[in-house]
């Protein structure tokens, strides 16, 4: 049996140039909370950004009157193209401690001009919420 | 390094900062209105016309490597040069907002 590997021309992303990037943010909202972009990256020229790992929470902490849709999302906005959410916490819930949590790994690579940032909404009236999110990446060159 | 923002209402309706990167910090927005603005956020039916009444802002955290103009703002064809792949960003019609 022969093996053969594919001879390499480019370093690897981790190798190249890097730098990390890392977006955090945790909110209470007191009642109903408009859509907010809570953090934004768009990868500049000449460098991508490989997302190892990004993680949404929410839990309700006191109950509304009435419970409106609340939710927490990333989205991607391609360059030059339409913003698509591509992680959503929805939640419809009133019971206090109420909570949804997702974590994900390795998940897109922003290119040059993309466009991925962290939203939550809440369109309760009354009561409040707790939204913790982030992301993890290495930005590199393109 | 930290900045305080002027809010925005970006091209997909959210609000926010409008800047290619930043990121929120919590218990930052002024001015805090009762019914308007809590520290942390906007209220669901929070409109324009409260944005040029209240004119609120937030603290954000953005990149050191940003390029800085004679005036200590950020430079605007700098910052256009830097995301020139974004089709809003890199455009002359864009200008960066002035922070404090």
């Amino acid at each position: 049996m022969r093996l053969y590997t594919t001879p390499k021309t480019t370093a690897a992303y981790y190798d190249r140039n890097p730098t990390s990037k890392a977006f955090n943010s945790k909110f209470t909202n007191g009642g109903p909370t408009a859509s907010t972009n809570r953090s934004t990256y768009t990868a500049p020229t000449g460098r991508k950004l490989h997302v190892e790992l990004i993680w949404l929470t929410h839990q309700r902490l006191t109950a509304a009157a009435p419970v409106g849709e609340w939710q927490a999302s990333i989205h991607f906005t391609p360059s030059g193209d339409g913003l698509q959410p591509i992680v959503t916490l929805i939640d419809e819930s009133n019971n206090v401690a109420e909570k949804e949590q997702i974590v994900i790994g390795h998940c897109t690579l922003v290119l040059p001009g993309d466009q991925i940032n962290q939203n939550e909404i809440d369109a309760s009236t009354g009561g409040t919420i707790l939204n913790a999110s982030g992301m993890k990446g290495t930005e590199f060159d393109a | 390094m930290l900045k305080r923002a002027p809010i925005a209402k970006l091209p997909t309706g959210a609000w926010g900062v409008d800047l290619p990167t930043y990121q929120m910090l919590p218990e930052s927005f002024l001015p805090v209105t009762p019914g308007k603005i809590s520290p942390n956020g906007l209220v669901a039916n929070f409109s324009d016309a409260d944005l040029a009444l209240l004119a609120p802002t937030v603290l954000v955290e953005i990149p050191d490597n940003w390029p800085i103009d004679d005036t200590a703002q950020l430079h605007t064809e700098k910052l256009r040069a830097l995301y020139k792949e974004h089709p809003r960003f890199g455009s002359r019609n864009w200008r960066p907002p002035l922070l404090t």
